[in-house]
Order: structure tokens, then sequence, then C-alpha cells
């Protein structure tokens, strides 16, 4: 037989080349043009003034409180920049900043693989399949705080029985929640536990998405489950992982109700990260002003993360 | 020499067997079309030869080797998927070369490997583009550049036409055909089209409920079906069938319908007098002889012009038939007129078992 190889070269000419032009992709005026629709802006108005209440004015009343010396929720006197250069020159920040980033990494490193691989697993045919996924989820029902009591429990230092199966195994008896790095080894360990569910489900869909023929077409291609993984599912699911990776960041770099109700910060301020900063600073110290500046910052690496986020992970050719 | 040969091959699916013992020889260079209705087997089989289904029993090979349990990776083959299975996020270019990178070619090989397969299909200028900016016509086309970019021994078709739009599916037919021809590579291709299968095959598998119904060249399954399924299933409009007896008088031998008509038939020996038949004739074999005392008298109940020919639907008794006529004619539905056909058009299978009965003419 003969193959491409020895083939002849003839050109089949395509005929439908009119028809098979790739689609003009149609560009946006710039700029747009303004027009008053009365409708139109009747009916988004419910919506502009929900996110005008809820998030455009709470940035704005934020800024204006940063800029001024406040008594409990009353602003004394403005004071300009004073709040913001407390905060850079104080070490409790740059502690907490160096909390954060350790908590919000730490917890990132273990919940992307382990979310990505339970996601894979499920995917598959997995023995008693309904049963393993609602095990999976069940630390996403509890709230935050019985997340935080029930580890507290487990984990504490007298009576916790995970601290006694430690000293059985060990031979001394680990504090888990009361040296400073245990302490958060532990915290990002409990939020893994409390978030991974999340994360796999969201993958999870995405990778059901994906046509059961490109693994098949990758399989005749002779790509093994590593090539079909970095070829096929991984590029498959980039938009959702996307997704996944700004929603669990700013979910960790933000989160306040489980180390609040875990550690409290503590040990030695070991645990205590930025949004931690920012409800110490409000309502334990009553410094609104200088609450506001930490929540204003934070706000900004928020929006930070996303852009980098965003611009890293962007389909190709997008 | 033999290039694919399927021997008794079965498919059970836990205790559902759907594939009954399928056998055929596949010659090298030659073009097969596997065609059936939709759940008659035809991808399952297709997916066993390329190793993406489990054979249960029996023996498929690819040249000489048995490639039951090989990988799809091992069997030398390529598979055009329905959907085309392209990678969405690889450009044309990365997936016509992916076969070969996961075979560890070199990456200037590759390179040569597919702007050879883009310049036979006309793909050069589109190696740079992502799928989602082609039309349908171009993915289709990408997906063969995909399969003949490794020089397989054998190219696998899933219905791979059936997402173009009429027109396009017209010339895309044409292309495939006139590719096979040029690389000259064992195809098999899948297909519930039987104008596909008929216009582009050199042999044509026709399967029914996990068997082989009949296996030929086109227009022997055309002019020979071996039974009522075959002779319905293959050419559009289908095969006219009327059940009746075969009779034989001083006029000659012909089938009574159930309801009195008289069919006409060739002479007939008589021990297949009596016998119970379905009688067949294909729409353009019919002729009006409006003029004729003998000829099957009619009633239009429905007239399509198509411009190059005209469809007519006809009453025979109780049963419903259509005749294809070249020519305009001047029918209106309610008309009685009568219609002809020549005896050696006529088939006959056998009413209990459907099996085409071959009765030699007395002369």
């Amino acid at each position: 037989m003969s193959g491409l190889a020895d083939s002849p070269s003839v050109q089949i000419v395509p005929a439908d080349e009119g028809a098979a032009r790739a689609p003009v992709r149609r560009r946006r005026r710039w700029p747009p043009t303004l027009r008053f629709d009365p409708m139109a802006t009747l009916f988004i108005a419910p919506a502009i003034v929900i996110v005008f209440l809820v998030s455009i004015y709470p940035v704005f009343d934020a800024a204006v409180l940063s800029l001024h010396r406040t008594a409990y929720a009353q602003k004394v006197a403005f004071v300009g920049l004073d709040n913001f250069v407390a905060l850079f020159s104080a070490r409790g920040f740059w502690n907490s900043a160096v909390n954060a980033l350790i908590f919000t990494t730490g917890s990132l490193v273990l919940v992307v693989p382990l979310s990505l691989g339970l996601a894979l697993l499920l995917d598959r045919n997995v023995p008693f399949r309904s049963v393993t996924r609602t095990v999976v989820v069940l630390p996403w029902v509890m709230s935050q705080t019985v997340v935080a009591l029930l580890w507290a429990w487990l984990l504490n230092g007298d009576f916790g029985p995970l601290t006694f199966l430690a000293e059985q195994m060990l031979g001394h008896r680990p504090a888990f929640l009361s040296d400073p790095t245990s302490a958060m080894a532990s915290l990002v360990v409990v939020n893994v536990w409390a978030s991974y569910p999340q994360a796999t489900l969201l993958l999870l869909a995405a990778v059901q998405t994906i046509p059961q023929e490109l693994y098949e077409s990758a399989e005749v291609d002779g790509a093994g489950w590593r090539a079909r993984l970095v070829h096929i599912t991984l590029p498959m699911i980039k938009p959702t992982f996307l997704v996944v990776l700004i929603q669990l960041t700013l979910l960790y770099f933000n989160m306040v109700t489980l180390i609040y109700t875990l550690t409290g910060g503590g040990p030695l301020g070991g645990t205590e990260t930025l949004a931690v900063g920012v409800m110490k600073t409000s309502f334990e110290d009553w410094n609104l002003g200088r609450g506001a500046a930490l929540g204003l910052i934070i706000t900004a690496v928020n929006l930070l993360i996303s852009l980098v986020y965003v611009k890293t992970l962007r389909p190709a050719g997008k | 020499m033999t290039a694919l040969s399927l021997d008794r091959v079965r498919k059970s699916f836990r205790s559902l067997e759907v594939m009954h013992g399928v056998s055929f020889d596949i010659e090298d260079g030659a073009f097969v079309a596997l065609v059936g209705p939709s759940g008659c087997g035809k991808s399952t089989l297709l997916r066993m030869i390329a190793g993406l289904e489990t054979v249960t029993s029996g023996e498929i090979r690819i040249g000489e080797r048995v490639v039951n349990d090989l990988p799809p990776k091992d069997r030398d083959i390529s598979m055009v998927f329905q959907n085309y299975a392209l990678y969405p996020h690889k450009t044309v270019a990365e997936n016509m070369g992916f076969a070969l990178k996961m075979r560890g070619v070199a990456a200037t090989e590759i390179e040569a490997h597919v702007a050879r397969a883009a310049d036979i299909l006309g793909l050069t200028p589109l190696l740079g583009r992502f799928p989602r900016e082609l039309s349908g016509g171009q993915r289709q086309r990408v997906a063969m550049g995909r399969a003949i970019v490794r020089d397989p021994q054998v190219f696998l078709f899933d219905e791979p036409l059936s997402n173009l739009d009429a027109k396009l599916r017209v010339q895309m037919r044409g292309e495939i055909k006139a590719l096979q021809r040029r690389l000259c590579t064992t195809t098999v291709y899948v297909t519930h089209d039987q104008i596909e299968a008929m216009t582009m095959a050199d042999k044509i598998v026709v399967m029914r409920d996990g068997r082989v119904e009949q296996v030929g060249r086109p227009l022997d399954l055309y002019d020979r079906p071996d039974n009522l399924f075959v002779a319905g299933f293959i050419g559009s409009p289908a095969m006219n069938f009327v059940a009746g007896r075969i009779g034989a008088d001083d006029a000659g031998s012909h089938v009574t319908t159930d309801d009195g008509v008289r069919l006409p038939l060739s002479r007939t020996p008589a021990p297949f007098v009596g016998h119970r038949v379905v009688w067949g004739v294909r729409p353009e074999h019919f002729a009006l002889a409006a003029a004729d005392p003998v000829a099957i008298p009619v009633t239009v109940t429905g007239v399509e012009p198509t411009g190059s020919e005209t469809l007519v639907a006809v009453r025979v008794g109780a049963a419903s038939m259509t005749v294809l006529l070249r020519d305009r004619t001047g029918l209106n539905v309610g008309d009685a007129s009568r219609i002809t056909v020549s005896p050696r058009l006529i088939h006959l299978f056998d009413e209990a078992t459907g099996d085409r009965l071959d009765i030699p003419p007395l002369s």
C-alpha cells in the first residue's frame, strides 16, 4: 500500500473558501455612543442602586474614613495619609502581610492539587460514586464558625482527640494551636479541609464538560493519561481553573471568621492576617480610620491579584 | 492482500449482546462503507476496530496482526470523529502534528509532515488558526489532515459529514473520495446515509441490529439485494413492496395482491405457484402506460415535480407506491392511470423469511 509519503502531490482545492473564511470579529465602536433610553434606564436602575449601596458607597465611605482620625464611629479630624503612614511603619502590619501571604499561598498549594485530583477521581466510575461525592461535599455545608469550633475541639491541647492521637503516635503532645508556627500550619490544614469541596465541585463540573471524543482522539493519537491530562484536561478547564484560583485566593486573603474563631489571630500574632487585622483594629481597638485604611489596602491587593491571574491565565487567542 | 479482517466479532455490554458475530474482509486500499440505520452497531464496530471498545469474542486483524488487545495507538489507524474532535486550544498545525509529537517525532520532521498534509488539503494558510476560527468544511478538512499526517494503515471515519449542510456534504464527499484515491489508504467509513455509501465506497457492508445483512459492491447491492431490508435500505426513493401470492394462468405468471390486483411477473416454474412473496420494484423502473390494457391500474395520490424528475405517489389496490418519472407528466391527484414494469426489473422476496427468491425464469 502507499500512503502520504509516496502519494502524488495533488492539491485538493477547497471550494468552500468563500463560506469558509474565519469569522470576522466585530469590533465595538469606541468611544461608545451614549443614548438616553428611559425604558432601559428604568430596567437597570434597581441593579445600579443596589450595586451603589452595597459596593461603591462603602468603598467610598471607607476611603473618606481612612483619611480621618476617629473616635469609635465618629470622624474626629482629617489627617490626610497619616493612617496609611502609620500602618506601613508598624511592624504588626508587615507581620500580618507575611501571615496573609503564608496562609493564602499555603492553602492554595494544598487545595488546588487536592481538589483537581478529587475532581478527576470523581469523574471516573469510582465505586459508590454518589456517596463519595456527598462525603466530599460535606465540609462545604458547614459554616466557618462551626468548622472553627469543631477543629478547636479536635486540636485542643488538653482534651482534643487529634492531640491525643498525635501524642500516642509521636510520643509527645504537639502544640497544634499554642505555638505560632504550628498554629499557622493547623489553620492552613483546617482551611483546606473547609474549602476544598467548592473547588472540587467547580473543577469536576468543568472536567465533565470536556467532550469524550477529545480523549478518544488523543488516545488514538497515542497520548497516555499524563499527556491527556496536560494536553486536554488542563487546557480545557483553564477558564474554570482561573475562576477557582481567583475565588480561593480572595476567599483566603479576606478570610476572617475561621481564623478569628479558631485562633483569634494568635498566639503572639502568629496567625493574624491583614483581614483579621482590619477586624481587630476596627472592632477591638475601635480605630475605624486605621481599619478603613487597612481595608483599602486589602482591596487594592485583591484587585491586583485578580488582574495578575486574568493576565497570566487568559486562554490563548482571546 | 487483506488490510483489515473481522472474524466472528461479537460484543456484549454485560449480558446484552449487541454485535452478533460480524465477519468481513477489506482488501488493501479499498474504501468500505459501513451503512445501516441508527443503532445498528456500525459505530460500535468502528470503535472496536479503533480499539476504543473491547471485543467480547472473535478476531480483528489489521494487516497480519490480531489487534484485539492492542491499544488504539498501536493499531496503526487514524480516526476522524463525527464532531471532528479537534483540540480547541491548539492551532491547526498543532492539531495535525499532535499524534507525531506523542510518538516523539522531531519537531522539524513534524513540521514537514504537517506542511505536506496541509498542502494536499489546501490548509496551508490556516495552519496558525484555532479551530473556532474555521468553518465547518475547514474543520472537517483539518480532521482529515490530522488523520493523514500519520500515514496510517487504515483510516476510520465515523459519520464525518453529518454536521455539514447538504451542499458542503456533497462537496466534502468528493474531497474525501479523491483524497482516499490519491493516498490509496484502506478506509472504513461509517454512515447512515446510503447515498454517501453508494457514491463513495468500493464496497458496502449493510448492517442491522449488530448483524451484517449484505456485503458487496454498491451497484450489486442495488441490483441484487439479498433481502427485504437491504432492498428497502439501499436506493432513494426506496423500493416499492407489495405482498401477494404467485399465480399462473393462460395469460402468464403474476403476483396477485391480497386485494386482487394482478402484478406482472416473468413466467414462473410450477413449483413456485401459490408461494407467498413480496413483490418489489424500484420507483425508477416503472413507466407510464396509460393505454396498455394489461398494465397495472393506479390512482394518483400525489405529484412532486423536482424539475429534473417527477415523483408520483400512486395507490395500487390498497397499497401505496412511488413512481419516479424522468419526463414531465400531466398527471394530477385523483387521476386514474396505468403503470408498467419490465419483468426482469422485478425483485421477489420470500414473505416469511424476507430473503431474496431467485426464480429461474422459464424461457
